[in-house]
């Protein structure tokens, strides 16, 4: 008779691997982030700056619930993994092309306008925590969308599967 | 019973020149898009008196270009599921890894031009505005430019 094999990686890690657990991983990223964004614009630096280094956190955790698939090459994926990277990355795409399409109607649009402007002298000021802040959480939703589709979409884990977590 | 209508996309494949289908023509078409408004825009603004308005008809070269890709391509980076077999979705779904890519490079690129030269941004709305449809078309210019010569019927 086989012995169940048994799972080498910790508890924390190996909760993870549940779908619940990653959505709600997710849906606390991206609560984070909008805090982030709101505090940045009341002009609160430094609790925006702490509330997207946390949404960072919880986006590098979300990298290792799901196995980095999102950036794995074809040659360490199997096909079913493969065609889950493939589909986040069409969803991604679109989510992407709006969130940039209302950053580039809106400078479009008031660019020429005297607002345009103040809206310059704010991008210009680089130095100011609240512009950094926003710019960061622009950048880590770019780079995590990927990752929270995919934590988002991938199944439980069969039982055999667990014990091939940590791969990637 | 009524059958589903085929979308207009599709229709595009029909009055797409054959020369078109062929993946040499498919760049060539690609490179055009970019190539012809980028001269003929940079010539009229050199002329900059009305006689640079000759230069206006130049605009519809990408619109036709762009027309005849979605055509060769069979609209495939656009269709959805129920439109493609299991292979072209795979395909389908392979072109939006490299047009995620390409477009997360663009970003990136702005990003850091804009960083180094604020000073960049004033007078660029038209190229803001030149930016956005081409994220909608990118795709479609992906699959033109990857997907290999159509097999020869027999």
């Amino acid at each position: 008779m086989t012995q169940p094999i048994k799972n080498p990686f910790p508890t924390p890690i190996r909760l993870l691997g549940s779908q619940k657990n990653r959505r709600v991983i997710t849906v606390l990223s991206m609560v984070f982030l909008l805090v982030a964004i709101v505090l940045a614009r009341s002009s609160q630096g430094t609790w925006a700056l702490a509330a997207v280094i946390i949404s960072m956190v919880l986006g590098v955790v979300l990298h290792f619930a799901t196995r980095n698939i999102a950036n794995a090459m074809n040659i360490i994926t199997d096909e079913r993994e493969r065609s889950l990277r493939d589909h986040a990355h069409r969803i991604a795409y679109w989510v992407l092309s709006g969130i940039l399409g209302g950053i580039f109607g809106l400078v479009a649009g008031f660019i020429s306008t005297r607002e345009a402007e103040q809206v310059l002298v704010l991008v210009k000021d680089f130095h100011r925590l609240e512009i950094q802040v926003l710019l960061l959480s622009f950048m880590a939703v770019s780079l995590g969308l990927l990752t929270a589709i995919i934590a988002w979409l991938e199944p439980d884990p069969l039982e055999a599967e667990e014990t091939q977590f940590t791969r990637g | 019973m009524t059958m589903p209508q085929e979308p207009l996309n599709f229709k595009l494949s029909r009055v797409t020149p054959k020369w078109a289908f062929k993946q040499s023509a498919r760049r060539f078409l690609v490179i055009t898009f970019f190539l012809v408004p980028f001269v003929a825009g940079t010539a009229a603004g050199y002329i900059n008196s009305l006689w640079s308005l000759l230069f206006a008809p130049f605009a519809i070269v990408p619109i036709v270009c762009f027309l005849w890709l979605v055509g060769a391509t069979g609209a495939r980076a656009d269709s959805p599921n129920e439109y493609l077999d299991e292979r072209e979705i795979t395909v389908r779904n392979e072109v939006y890894l490299n047009a995620f890519r390409i477009l997360g490079a663009v970003i990136a690129f702005g990003f850091a031009v804009f960083t180094f030269f604020p000073d960049l941004l004033v007078g660029t709305n038209n190229v803001f505005a030149t930016l956005f449809p081409l994220a909608i078309l990118l795709p479609t210019f992906t699959l033109a430019w990857t997907q290999p010569d159509p097999l020869e019927e027999a």
